[in-house]
């Protein structure tokens, strides 16, 4: 692990790990593609996400419709293209909400240590105690189901496990010289954890962002799919794959196709992934 | 080493509180009275009155809590309003399913998992490898109710050779097995391919080979040993994402187990019977945290005496 504040190091790792990774390159790829998709989805399709026609229900992939048209004769490519917003979206927005909640928390608890650092321990160790599917089941129960409540949910379940890898390492960086250094000279607390300790975090916190992402994304879909994620008509991969489960047999393309994108996106994520985390974290890859 | 058992035990104690008040408090900030959805079925005004009282719903929320723990330590965990049954009577009964889903997953996924790590870790970089690496990859990035959804059109739909829902039999297994087990088998391969290659590189390992020693035996007995360690750990992990992932797998095959009566209580608005199934689950994790913690002491003392 680069043990530096200078962050530009981090993206050199980066770049170079890339340059010779045939994988991670891969990944970014598929992701870059999906992302320019997701933003660009009113230029690629004609179609309406939301628009019915039911004269072309459930109609096999055609010419017209390369992926065929759901139960209520929307064009299921362009739904999924739609859909490739909220995935990417509830894979970084609350990864990222999760990431800095964690850092904040594990920086402090680190650094201040007693009574602070045990009580916040705790209420990670509570959380990271609950599979997490079921804990965030059970916040949407009470927020009820829809697309932002499931971005609380998912950033309230992933916090302590960042938390508690902040917090080990900050224990170890405090004791570092430089940090001695910066406290003899009387820099106050909160410009040492800025400038001191959260610099080195970043490394760690890059990977496993890296490994969130893909994990949400996962999460969204199942959550979707067990109607407590995204609601009707929004065109979420995992809500599409819901009604495709009751036409598995007359119409199985509306239940297959979203689940295939799932699959690509999350393992170009994973492919991302595993080169950030070796070009990082050497100690973790084989 | 039995202090070391005490102490992991008593730990636990501060987490099963915080676990149980979370739940109770997010179960219980809900708006809309359990009372209502009754309604429904029971008309007369008395009856609804007596169950009001009876369930102590016009008492302040900390009583509440305190009242639902006394009953949570006598294993009581309240009444279900929908199925009209003690809590901890439905999930006696649900539990079982789910307990045979998710060991035949786990147990397929170490046999495959263990396997593959293995037969990847000892030629790094061949094409075997990067197979298996992929298989596994694969397992982990695909969407559990995906996976099921494409195992039932192949086998039951155009095969027609395994039923796609139902548990009434060993077939019932094979395809929600196969789902489980591909990911979680996924995750132990993996895990255990990188701990095979960090051991491979230690002295002793020279050390052994510089005996002679045959390779199948240095891999075998003394790097294997060693790099299985961490393996146990993820077995505790695993009771979380087996749990997790038998929720969505249940709901597809339609298998009466835990996770369909979480979804089911959800969908019913049945308050109690969503609180004891995921209490029930968050403490078997617990309960298999603190086996790993103890198993992991066993297996490598220099954890015990460190943490003593």
């Amino acid at each position: 692990m680069s043990k530096t504040d200078d962050t530009h190091s981090i993206w050199r790792d980066l770049v170079r790990a890339y340059r010779n990774n045939r994988m991670a390159t891969a990944g970014l790829a598929i992701v870059a593609i999906l992302a320019l998709a997701a933003i660009f989805a009113p230029l690629i399709t004609p179609y309406d996400p939301y628009k019915l026609d039911m004269a072309n229900a459930s109609a096999a992939p055609s010419l017209e419709h390369p992926f065929g048209t759901d139960e209520l004769g929307r064009d299921l490519f362009t739904r999924i293209v739609y859909g490739a917003r909220i995935s990417l979206m509830i894979g970084i927005v609350p990864a990222l909400i999760a990431q800095i909640v964690g850092a904040v928390v594990g920086i402090v608890s680190g650094y201040y240590g007693g009574i602070v650092d045990h009580i916040l321990m705790c209420i990670a160790d509570v959380v990271l105690a609950f599979p997490s599917t079921l804990l965030a089941l059970a916040i949407m129960y009470t927020l009820s189901g829809s697309l932002v409540n499931l971005f609380i949910a998912l950033s309230v379940v992933g916090w302590a496990s960042t938390a508690r890898v902040v917090r080990s390492l900050t224990l170890s960086l405090k004791e570092q010289e430089y940090v001695e250094a910066a406290r003899s000279i009387g820099v106050r607390d909160t410009i040492i954890m800025l400038r001191h300790i959260l610099p080195n975090c970043i490394p760690t916190l890059i990977v496993l962002l890296t490994l969130r992402i893909p994990d949400y994304i996962l999460q969204e879909a199942a959550l979707s799919f067990l109607g407590m994620g995204a609601q009707p008509p929004t065109p979420s991969w995992g809500l599409i794959a819901t009604k495709g489960k009751e036409f598995l047999f007359s119409a199985p393309w509306i239940g297959i196709t979203p689940g295939i994108f799932i699959l690509i996106t999350v393992l170009g994520f994973n492919f991302m992934g595993d080169g950030v985390r070796d070009a990082l974290d050497p100690e973790v890859g084989g | 080493m039995i202090r070391y058992v005490l102490l992991k035990i008593f730990s636990t104690i501060p987490i099963l509180i915080g676990v149980s008040a979370l739940v109770f408090f997010l179960m219980n900030v809900v708006p809309g009275d359990p009372i209502a959805i009754m309604q429904r079925d029971f008309i007369d005004p008395d009856a609804l009155e007596r169950v009001r009282r009876e369930m102590h719903l016009d008492d302040p929320p900390m009583v509440r809590y305190v009242r639902f723990l006394k009953g949570m330590a006598h294993g009581d965990l309240g009444y279900s309003y929908k199925m009209r049954r003690p809590v901890s009577g439905v999930i006696a009964t649900a539990f079982p399913n789910t307990l045979k889903l998710a060991t035949c997953a786990a147990l397929v996924s170490w046999i495959i998992g263990i396997a593959a790590g293995v037969a990847s870790a000892v030629k790094p970089g061949s094409f075997l490898d990067n197979a298996l690496m992929g298989f596994s990859l694969t397992g982990i990035s695909m969407p559990t109710f995906w996976a099921a959804l494409v195992l039932q059109y192949i086998f039951g739909v155009l095969l027609g050779a395994l039923p796609v829902a139902g548990f009434d039999s060993w077939k019932h297994l094979v395809l929600p097995v196969a789902v489980l087990g591909w990911g979680q088998s996924g995750i132990v391969a993996r895990l255990t391919r990188s701990s095979l290659l960090d051991a491979m590189r230690r002295d002793y390992i020279r050390t052994a080979r510089a005996k002679g020693l045959r390779e199948r035996i240095v891999i075998s007995a003394h790097a294997l040993k060693n790099a299985l360690l961490p393996v146990v750990t993820i077995m505790a992990i695993q009771i979380s994402s087996l749990l997790s992932g038998s929720i969505v797998t249940e709901s597809v095959f339609g298998i009466p187990g835990i996770g369909r009566l979480a979804i089911g209580a959800i969908h019913n608005r049945d308050m109690p019977l969503l609180q004891g199934t995921v209490l029930f689950g968050t403490f078997l994790v617990i309960a298999g945290n603190l086996i790993a913690d103890m198993l992991y002491g066993t297996l490598d003392p220099r954890i015990r005496y460190v943490k003593d």
